[in-house]
This record gives structure tokens, C-alpha cells and sequence, in this order.
């Protein structure tokens, strides 16, 4: 894999120097397709338009799973425009390794047809496709999540709209508005549908083609949860996402000054990320708090070393 | 020379031999607290607090006593509750007084050092505080690094009731980085090099395997592991590459040593200092040496070097604990 470091317990002399850390070796996957760049489904970006192209359901499944796990890491809101019921939907997220309870029932979330999401793409145009996704993203900040991600099944070829062309057309459309609210989607099309031309017109029409998610799985997941509402943490946390835990309770806290975080599932975390929940609540006005529930031994252990204190932090027992 | 009764700290130590000794010094020190309604924190050895209260004939409402054995279980905790103390009565007292002592007979080296590193530091963390301090040490049966140790990070010294300039007193700076040497990890030690964010986790997977495999369990082994993260995310943020981090046996203790290719801490004394509570920065070494038994900090040509060792549990006997 070339991810995480190698471990070597031999009696080699230590090399004094040049070694620092593990070496890329993500290159065979990193590579461009139809001439697209490369994008990570796992870590999308606001504006970011991919193209997924499986080419069976195990494929699929990860490709979706990866999608609301990259999502759950960031604390965003994640949109699944699935075909066929809800729960069928939903197994397939489970079967990827997503508990999709506790987000489901937070409004983090979110599991509907592609008609439900677009209407009729027919008689789209993007004047309306704008408005309908600057509404979605503005619900989704107002729900307090920090970003809005959506993932939805294309099908094969003819797919919405019913001709290539039509299809081409409304991705560009997609394009152009996905830049301009400032929302990330990845559309998923079946491979084994579509012949070489078809895929490659397709692909053109997105900022980037997916590639299998090489990265490791996500450290901690932000979670909405609810009932109490709360935002729920679940993993470790350290330099890599105590940025992402901000960013993550910032938007939380533009809801209400007062926030609970459930801290029930951190399996580790270090000072620097704790640090951030403090900063944070120095900065909030009077009546505001954030209530720490569930503190895991790990985190009273690092609260307790460090010796943090805020007037609008609770350690709830 | 700042002398109880002025502004500002003192510290002098005590070189006793005997209990009738002791019991003469430490008597003046707190009744002469007393006499000026100061509030007084005597925190020594078990058998040193009987010899106090023998001969102060009580417990004085004034006088809090403490166990050396459970308020010094690690070094940095003692200084940790040593400030508490501080900030809880240096504004309701005029002055306060400290007598401490630790139990030093049984302790490594390593942790010796680590010691007198405190030692130094202390003049200038306790230097806000209107405090005076009475270190006690047991004279004769003290080894002789001890003794210039002694004399090396206490401005003065107790002799025959008078306290005089320490002939040895040096700059705090100058003391902590002459007893700082860079110790090499031995070659054959487990290890793992790390180079970014991305590589935490997998360095934590390590630590944790080789704490567990080394027989460290529990408290002890989550408060290392805590500290080692803590160094090497400092490595990883304020360090320079090559940067790698082993595990190894020391004598008695389980060390986590941390290298990177920096130059390190411009300020020795920095590692020692409580930060500031909206501090971005220095929590973790803080929090380094109040999770481990001894916290060295050490850098030259081959890079900054940061060692946290915690003693392993000695088979037959409950928990690990500097004696």
C-alpha cells in the first residue's frame, strides 16, 4: 500500500539520514482517465464534479460507501440519490460499512430518487438548478453542516434525459452549478452500460474521475446525532483532523450557542484537538457552551494533563 | 538575596544530618512562617512528617501536610500541585512557606537528573511567587553528583541555622543544559520513522504494540503513550526530518524516545514553564512530564532528541513509581 509507516525491529544500524517516513506509492492509481484528472471519492472537495465508472456491484458498493464515510469524516451533510426503495439503498451503505442510524436520524444523511433531488430533468435549466442547490446548501448550513455532498446513481446509458446528448447537456449544467454554489457531487454511472466513446463524452463533462480510494479509512467520523441532539465523535483525533472537528462544531454552533458533543466513541485523542473545543468556546457569547458527554478515559486523561479550562465547557459525568 | 519577608521567592536547601538537625531547621522555618500568619505546605517522606509534628507538637491549622510519597509520584505532577498550591494561597497569605523533601535513595540516573533539571527550573517558575522554599536533603547518605547538584540549583544554603550564598548556584538555563546529554538509542531497538500527519496513526499502532509487548499496561502505558504522541506530533510540527521514534528498556523504566532533525528548544527552561491556558503551543511536553516518570530533553548535530520514561512494574510488587 505505501500508507502508514513500516515498522523495522531488526538490528540494522539506524540510518542516519535521508529516511523520514514512508515513501508514495499511490501512483497506479493516481493515474488520469479519459483524460480527467484523478479524484478521490472519499475526499471532495466544495465544486468538485467526478465521474465514477464501476463496473460491478462490489465496486459500486465501496464507491458509495466511500463517498458517505468521506462525508461523515468531514461532519458534512451527504445526499444519495439512489434508484429503488430507501432500504435497499441503505443495505447497500451497511454492506459498505456504514452505520446509517445515527446520521440518518441527525438529517446527515439523506436518501431520495433522483426525481425527488431534480424533478424533471427535462425541464431543468440551470437558472432553476442554481436556485434549488443554493436552497439545499443553505438548509444543509442552517441544519449545521459545514459543507453539502451529494452522490447519485446515473444508471447506463441513456440515463436522465434520455439521449447522450441530453445527458451531456445536463452534466454541463451539473458543472456550472456545482462551481457556482460551491457543493461537491460525484455521479455514478455503470461501465459495463456504456461503450468507450460514451463513458469518455461522459467523463469529459466532470472536473475529475474517481479513482479507488487508496487512502486508509477516515481516523474519526463527525456525526449528527440525535435525540439529544449532538454531534457525535467517533475514532481518534489528532494533528490530521483536529481542523475538521472545528470546522465541523464552528458550523454546529451557528445554529445555537450551546452544543452537546458526545465524546462516547474517541478512542485516542491528542491535546492540539481538544485544545480546538476550548478555543472555541472562549470565543462564544455569553449563555453559550459546549457540553463534553460520554468523555472516554483517553480524553478526561489528556483534559486532566493539560489542565484545560473554559467557563462554557460542561464535562458532563 | 531575597530573604523571607521581602517580595519574591527563595530557595535555600538544607543538607542535614539527623533528625536532631532537621527537626531544629525545619522547626524555625515553619514557626517563623507562623509568627507571620503565612500559610505553609510541608511535603516530605513519611518519616520526616512524623519528626514535624513531633515537633511542632500537632498539626497547626496553618500547616498543610503532605506525603512526598503521593504528592510527588511523578515530577512534573509534584510541580503541577506544588503551583496549585501556590496560586490557591500566595493571595489570601502575605507569604507562603514550602518545605519539601523527596525520597531519592532509589532513583536511577536518568531520573536523578531529571531531578535537578527541576530543581533548577524552579527558581524561575516559583520566582513570581511570594514563596519560600526549604529543600531538604539527607546529607550523608546523598551521593556526590547529588551534593554539586545541590549546591549548583539552590541560591543558598542552611549551615548552622544562617543561610549563605550557594558557592556553586548557577544560571538555571546553564544548569538544565548541563545535565541534558543526548543519549543515543541503542541500535538494536525497535523503531519507526515518520515523516507527516498521515504517518500518527501508524506510529501510535507501534507505540501501543510495544508497550504492551514490553509488559506496560493500563494507566501507566496510556499516560506513555499520550506523552510519546504528544513529542512526536511536536517533532512533526516544530521539528525538522529525518524524524523516527523507538521504544526500549533503561534499567527499570520503558523509554519512548523521540528524534528529529531540528535544532530544537531555543529556551531549555520552555519545556518547564506551565503554559498559558490559551496557549497555542507547550501543553505537550507539559503534559509529557506529568504523564511519565522522567522527561529528558536533548539536542546536538544529530538532531533534537526527547526521552519519556516510565518505570515498569516490578514483578511482585504493586505499580511502578520512582521510590
Amino acid at each position: 500500500m505505501g500508507v502508514g509507516p513500516v515498522p523495522h525491529t531488526t538490528g540494522r544500524e539506524p540510518r542516519p539520514t535521508g529516511e523520514d517516513g514512508p515513501i508514495d506509492g499511490d501512483d497506479q492509481v493516481t493515474r488520469p482517465r479519459f483524460g480527467r484528472p484523478p479524484g478521490d471519492p472519499g475526499t471532495l472537495v466544495s465544486g468538485q464534479h467526478l465521474c465514477a465508472l464501476y463496473q460491478d456491484q462490489d465496486e459500486r458498493q465501496r464507491l458509495t460507501a466511500a463517498v458517505v464515510r468521506g462525508a461523515l469524516a468531514a461532519g458534512d451533510r451527504v445526499v444519495y440519490m439512489a434508484p429503488g426503495p430507501q432500504d435497499r439503498a441503505l443495505a447497500l451503505l451497511e454492506a459498505g460499512g456504514i452505520e446509517t442510524g445515527r446520521p440518518l436520524r441527525g438529517g446527515q444523511l439523506l436518501v431520495h430518487s433522483f426525481g425527488e433531488v431534480y424533478g424533471d430533468p427535462a425541464t431543468m435549466d440551470l437558472a432553476r438548478l442554481v436556485a434549488a442547490f443554493r436552497l439545499a446548501l443553505s438548509q444543509s448550513l442552517a441544519a449545521g453542516f459545514p459543507g453539502l455532498r451529494f452522490t447519485g446513481e446515473m444508471g447506463g446509458h441513456p440515463g436522465p434525459g434520455g439521449s447522450l446528448e441530453r445527458l451531456v447537456h445536463w452534466e454541463r449544467m451539473m458543472s456550472q452549478m456545482l462551481g457556482e454554489v460551491g457543493i461537491a457531487a460525484i455521479c455514478q454511472y455503470d461501465h459495463r452500460q456504456l461503450d468507450e466513446p460514451a463513458a469518455a463524452t461522459i467523463a469529459a463533462e466532470h472536473t475529475g474521475v474517481a479513482t479507488g480510494s487508496q487512502r486508509p479509512p477516515p481516523l474519526a467520523l463527525f456525526i449528527a446525532s440525535a435525540p439529544p441532539p449532538a454531534l457525535r465523535v467517533e475514532g481518534e483525533l489528532d494533528l490530521t483532523n483536529g481542523d475538521a472537528l472545528a470546522r465541523v462544531l464552528r458550523a454546529r454552533l451557528t445554529v445555537g450557542p450551546r452544543q452537546r458533543v458526545d465524546l462516547g466513541a474517541v478512542t485516542f485523542a491528542d491535546v492540539g484537538s481538544l485544545r480546538e473545543i476550548y478555543q472555541i468556546a472562549a470565543g462564544l457569547p455569553a449563555g453559550g457552551r459546549i457540553t463534553l458527554a460520554n468523555a472516554t478515559e483517553p480524553v478526561r486523561r489528556v483534559l486532566d494533563l493539560a489542565g484545560f479550562r473554559a467557563r462554557a465547557v460542561v464535562i458532563e459525568s | 538575596m531575597t530573604r523571607p519577608g521581602d517580595g519574591g521567592s527563595s530557595h535555600r536547601a538544607l543538607l542535614y544530618a539527623g533528625e536532631p538537625e532537621f527537626r531544629a531547621a525545619v522547626g524555625t522555618f515553619i514557626r517563623e512562617g507562623l509568627a507571620r500568619g503565612e500559610q505553609i505546605m510541608a511535603a516530605v517522606p513519611a518519616g520526616q512528617l512524623a519528626w514535624i509534628r513531633d515537633e511542632l507538637g500537632g498539626d497547626p491549622p496553618a500547616v498543610d501536610f503532605a506525603d512526598a510519597a503521593s504528592f510527588y509520584p511523578r515530577q512534573g505532577r509534584a510541580t503541577r500541585a506544588m503551583l496549585d498550591w501556590l496560586r490557591r494561597h500566595a493571595s489570601a497569605s502575605p507569604r507562603v512557606r514550602l518545605v519539601s523533601q523527596q525520597a531519592l535513595a532509589r532513583r536511577t540516573p536518568a531520573e536523578v537528573s531529571d531531578y535537578l533539571r527541576m530543581e533548577a527550573a524552579t527558581n524561575v517558575i516559583f520566582k513570581s511567587f511570594p514563596v519560600s522554599v526549604l529543600c531538604l536533603y539527607n546529607g550523608p547518605a546523598l551521593p556526590g553528583q547529588m551534593r554539586s547538584g545541590v549546591e549548583r540549583t539552590h541560591p543558598e544554603l542552611l549551615e548552622d541555622g544562617h543561610a549563605v550564598p550557594s558557592p556553586g548556584f548557577a544560571d538555571p538555563r546553564t544548569v538544565i543544559r548541563g545535565y541534558s546529554a543526548v543519549v543515543e538509542p541503542p541500535p538494536a531497538a525497535a523503531s519507526v520513522g515518520f515523516g507527516r500527519g498521515d504517518d500518527l496513526a501508524g506510529v501510535r499502532r507501534f507505540l501501543r504494540a510495544e508497550l504492551s509487548q514490553a509488559g506496560l499496561q493500563g494507566d501507566p502505558a496510556q499516560l506513555l503513550l499520550t506523552a510519546a504522541g504528544e513529542a512526536v506530533t511536536n517533532a512533526l510540527v516544530h521539528g525538522g526530518a529525518p524524524r523516527r521514534v523507538w521504544v526500549y528498556r533503561e534499567g527499570p523504566a520503558l523509554v519512548c524516545h523521540v528524534r528529529d532533525g531540528g535544532p530544537g528548544f531555543a529556551d531549555p527552561l520552555a519545556a518547564y514553564l506551565a503554559p498559558d491556558r490559551g496557549a497555542a503551543h507547550g501543553h505537550g511536553l507539559w503534559l509529557g512530564r506529568q504523564a511519565c516518570d522522567c522527561v529528558e530533553v536533548a539536542a546536538d548535530g544529530t538532531g533534537t532528541h526527547v526521552r519519556l520514561l516510565t518505570r515498569l512494574p516490578r514483578p511482585g510488587l504493586p505499580g511502578p513509581g520512582p521510590a
